[in-house]
């Protein structure tokens, strides 16, 4: 067998494509394609001899390292890139493409030949790993700023509680009566606030795990709602913000200590975040679904956070400027709470103009 | 006008204000307080503090802009930053940003002495 058959055979019957460019003639024509290039791509030979092999490309093939094949070509070396092409029936594939320059007798460059790989499988996992990759990165991360965050958000009461005691310990020097009043408040406030915290990491741990078991019972929602409202009121009087109460009863299955949990979550922050204007707790009834919607003219939020607004670990600002203390876990805990009663939360909110939570129940 | 050497403490939790103004009072101090950065800075360009507390986390203004904007207008006081962020790096981030020392919250039983130290230092 002489040795040219012998390539030819070779070539045919690899299962990698080989084409071969004739740089004689303007526009590089491809003068030969091995069978493995037809099945890649789904041309047939017919096809595409005599077209210069750029119908491959899409709107999307990497610039760059086009730039690198166009630049090979015109100096007549040899280059090796990764470009994403179509097949003949529009699907992509990842080709990863050598091209070597070939010179005659004469040193004088005739051809190009270029030898494909179709490694789309090979890119496709690389893409998942590193799309897994990013994703534990940064949960990783917010993880760590949520720990961070929680660092800071129990040292803060306790720095007012164990701050405080060397000046109720000191039995020659004790302060006055109206100030121990005063040191005995602070000290019950962060230590509230400290145990509200502990209760909103214990809560989100055990739905997370499913151990969260709700005591349903039928509810009247204007209960909960004036119920809620009492818990809350204090806050709001302290900003001067009024309550808008506009109830209308429906009646439905719920855990009442969980639900009043959700209505105090959601009232709190409307009050939190809400410096003029008015927080506006409506309750309602639209067929067989119950309303209820907490409205406020607050800060709102950011259309970038929205989409993130009832994840565990993320805060909108977790800045050392942000404006608002808390452990970020309110609303995810709510969320949580409102899945277990089969109901929907949801939130409408402009920024600078405030937001709208509306949860849906269905009724009895 | 009192002899008493003078702390400013700048923190945005009203609680911690009073925690620490009656202690350092007790000891000796004359303090002055503020839950807002920028009256801290019109406070301490106008009556010179021996010493300044500065919390970081705060809203309006942040702890690093507060030192920073300060040592920008040459004010070359004793600067303590107490925070509640306890990691290396925010130790190190204070620092860079112009602060002398680092106290971390929950402040423990020597909080008086250390200011003292601070002030002599």
């Amino acid at each position: 067998m002489n040795l040219d058959s012998l390539f030819e055979r070779s070539i045919e019957q690899a299962i990698t494509g080989v084409v071969i460019a004739d740089c004689s003639i303007e526009d590089m024509p491809l003068i030969y394609v091995n069978p493995a290039f037809t099945q890649i791509t789904g041309y047939s030979k017919e096809e595409i001899i005599g077209k210069n092999c750029r119908f491959l490309q899409g709107q999307d093939s990497d610039t760059k390292e086009l730039q690198i094949l166009r630049d090979a070509i015109k100096s007549g070396t040899d280059c090796k890139v990764i470009l994403k092409n179509y097949t003949k029936a529009g699907k992509p594939f990842w080709n990863e493409l050598s091209v070597s320059p070939v010179y005659n007798e004469s040193k004088k460059l005739t051809h190009f030949i270029g030898i494909q790989n179709d490694i789309t499988t090979k890119v496709e996992s690389d893409m998942k790993l590193l799309k897994a990759k990013e994703m534990a990165e940064e949960s990783t991360r917010l993880k760590t700023d949520f720990l961070n965050l929680v660092s800071h958000e129990l040292r803060t009461p306790l720095t007012v509680m164990l701050g405080n005691l060397p000046l109720l310990t000191d039995a020659d020097d004790m302060p006055e009566a109206k100030d121990i009043e005063e040191i005995a408040k602070d000290i019950q406030e962060s230590g509230e606030h400290l145990l509200s915290l502990i209760n909103e990491l214990l809560d989100l741990s055990r739905i997370e795990q499913g151990k969260l078991k709700l005591i349903p019972e039928p509810l009247r929602i204007d209960d909960v709602a004036y119920d809620a409202i009492n818990t809350v009121k204090s806050l709001a009087d302290k900003k001067s913000l009024p309550i808008i109460e506009a109830i209308k009863n429906f009646d439905f299955i719920g855990d009442r200590m969980r639900v009043k949990q959700i209505l105090i979550n959601l009232l709190s922050n409307a009050i939190k975040y809400t410096v003029e204007g008015e927080v506006t707790l409506a309750t309602y009834q639209e067929g067989d679904i119950g309303i209820i919607e907490v409205t406020d003219t607050g800060s709102g939020i950011s259309e970038e956070f929205l989409p993130y607004i009832f994840d565990s670990f993320r805060q909108e600002d977790s800045s050392a400027t942000r404006q608002n203390r808390g452990s970020g876990l309110g609303l995810s805990i709510t969320k949580k709470l409102v899945d277990l009663h089969s109901g929907e939360l949801t939130v409408r909110s402009e920024k600078g103009k405030g937001s709208t939570f509306s949860i849906s129940f269905p009724v009895i | 006008m009192s002899d008493k050497p003078k702390v400013l403490i700048i923190d945005d939790d009203e609680k911690i204000l009073r925690m620490m103004r009656r202690r350092l009072m007790k000891s000796g101090f004359d303090v002055v307080t503020t839950t807002n950065g920028y009256e801290g800075m019109d406070i301490a360009i106008e009556q010179q503090p021996a010493v300044i507390i500065l919390d970081i986390h705060m809203p309006i203004i942040n702890g690093y802009d507060v030192i920073s904007q300060l040592r920008a207008k040459g004010y070359k006081g004793k600067v303590a930053a107490c925070t509640a962020s306890v990691g290396a790096r925010d130790t190190q981030k204070t620092i860079d940003a112009g602060c002398d020392h680092f106290i971390s919250k929950p402040i423990d039983l020597g909080f008086e002495d250390l200011i003292k130290e601070i002030m002599n230092g």
